[in-house]
């Protein structure tokens, strides 16, 4: 069954190529909202996620809120897998598709076609599967036969497109999303919210990390809150 | 986008990042591909251009060396391009398994890849182009000497080999290179150094009794077990033997070290 569990978790990573750290401290106390520390090495520390307890379970929407460096993508990152919890323990059962970059594994001198099984494959896909989709991706972005174009011809509301509607279409039970839904013109973030309403629906899971509190509210219906690496708010919505 | 169960041993975690990067062929021989025909997109010669920049060194530098060693162009030519064929193979791979990982940071970043096929992919890209300049070494060796056929099995085993071992010097490489960058010019520089004690331009009979500059040295294994094959005499079972050992040792300490430090990599960039 799909479920996500986060017992006592904490994400820090270090920090190298800082050298004397005594003047840069101050300066990242400014720039990160994570608090630094220094690990037996005495290479500087940011401890990016502290203390995580959550469990997810099938038909939670979950939106991540917080400033700037709250810890927001690096807690996407830890559900994806990038990052590893330093300390405590994480099981995540079910499919994921991550989704924190819409342009990732494009390529400038590509066709829209071929863009769409790059990107699949790096989504996890294979290249027969994205080409199978390929015809909901034609439908889905609107670009027609643009798609017959290299990718550097198009606008970069047309690479919104793309990217939306290649991610849109992958088939998995967790949906991990970064803020990447305030790029684009009106008339597409309108049809992306209705589309990924959808996608909501039927996925069993979704996080998305947004700092954009309405429509983390029209979306989501749990609201968890991070600020300097904790959780400071996790609530229905 | 699969299901993650943590915690599990660090060494099964590694063994299936490269079982997982082995099988998905899509990740390395497919992208590998897509790679080169991009990169070449608008060129009407596309890699090609290698080649022929290649077949001139080739050609000019066997001519002159030829007459500077005393030796006629039959014997020294096919030997040369041959192994410089190779030899470009092997540079190239090493200087660029230096970006091994750092060239892939942001697809690192975003999405849960097994790191080893990125080298696999690298690699691949080196191999398709490779298969571009045996074209010259196949050419020197038709016109200027016959092929032996009986030897010429042995090029296979062979290749697979210098691949094994170029993969896990490549995987050592890029991990220290992604931590330390100074080891990034360090690199460079052997394999520039190592051009010059590796028998390409010369003959290793040419050292007399001073025989152990080659003995010791990988390089000249690595070439010699696909040129022997090539030019028509027998690999000596010495220098499988030398390979054989390097890939064992090398790949138990890269194997260990990946383990150890394969969600670490993630933060070195």
């Amino acid at each position: 069954m799909t479920k996500i569990v986060l017992d006592n978790v904490a994400v820090e990573f270090p920090i190298y190529g800082l050298g004397n750290l005594s003047w840069r401290k101050n300066l990242l106390h400014l720039t990160t909202a994570g608090k630094l520390a220094k690990d037996a090495h005495n290479i500087p520390i940011v401890r990016a996620l502290t203390d995580i307890n959550f469990i997810i379970e099938p038909g939670q929407r979950v939106g991540l809120s917080g400033h700037n460096g709250s810890g927001k993508s690096t807690m996407l990152r830890l559900l994806a897998g990038i990052y590893a919890p330093t300390r405590g323990n994480i099981t995540v059962n079910g499919k994921i598709a991550s989704i924190l970059d819409i342009f990732l594994g494009m390529d400038e001198e590509a066709t829209g076609y071929e863009n769409i099984l790059l990107r699949g494959v790096l989504l996890g896909e294979s290249v027969a599967s994205m080409r199978r989709r390929t015809p909901e991706i034609k439908e889905l972005s609107g670009l027609d036969n643009y798609l017959e174009l290299p990718v550097r011809t198009y606008s970069t509301g047309m690479r919104v497109r793309l990217g939306f509607a290649i991610s849109m279409t992958m088939d998995a039970d967790i949906f991990l999303l970064d803020e990447w839904l305030a790029v684009g013109d009106a008339q597409f973030r309108e049809k992306a919210e209705a589309h990924l309403k959808s996608v909501v629906d039927n996925a069993a899971v979704v996080v998305i990390a947004s700092h954009d509190e309405t429509l983390l509210k029209s979306v989501c219906n749990r609201i968890i809150r991070l600020e300097n690496g904790f959780i400071v708010e996790d609530k229905a919505n | 986008m699969n299901t993650i169960v943590r915690p599990q041993s660090i060494y099964c975690a590694a063994w299936a990042d490269f079982v997982t990067s082995f099988t998905r062929t899509d990740l390395w021989l497919w992208l590998s591909w897509q790679d080169i025909r991009l990169r070449y997109r608008r060129s009407v010669l596309g890699p090609w251009w290698l080649t022929l920049s290649m077949f001139i060194i080739v050609g000019s530098i066997g001519f002159a060396f030829a007459n500077i060693f005393n030796m006629t162009l039959e014997n020294y030519l096919p030997f040369f391009a041959v192994g410089q064929v190779f030899w470009l193979f092997f540079s190239t791979q090493l200087n660029e398994a230096v970006y091994g990982f750092l060239n892939f940071q942001h697809v690192l970043q975003h999405q849960n890849l097994p790191l080893p096929a990125f080298i696999l992919r690298q690699m691949m890209r080196n191999l398709i182009i490779l298969l571009h300049h045996m074209v010259i070494a196949v050419l020197a060796i038709v016109i200027f000497r016959d092929i032996a056929w009986d030897k010429l099995i042995f090029f296979i085993p062979s290749l697979l080999i210098v691949c094994v071992l170029l993969y896990v010097t490549s995987l050592a490489i890029a991990m220290l290179c992604t931590r330390y960058r100074d080891f990034g010019p360090v690199v460079t520089n052997v394999v520039q150094f190592m051009f010059l004690i590796t028998p390409i331009l010369w003959n290793p009979a040419l050292l007399k009794n001073h025989q152990w500059i080659v003995q010791f040295n990988p390089m000249y294994h690595m070439i010699e077990v696909l040129r022997a094959p090539l030019l028509g005499y027998d690999v000596s079972p010495f220098s499988y033997a030398y390979l054989l050992s390097a890939i064992v040792l090398l790949t138990a300490g890269v194997f260990v070290t990946y383990a150890h430090f394969r969600k670490r990599i993630i933060h070195w960039f």
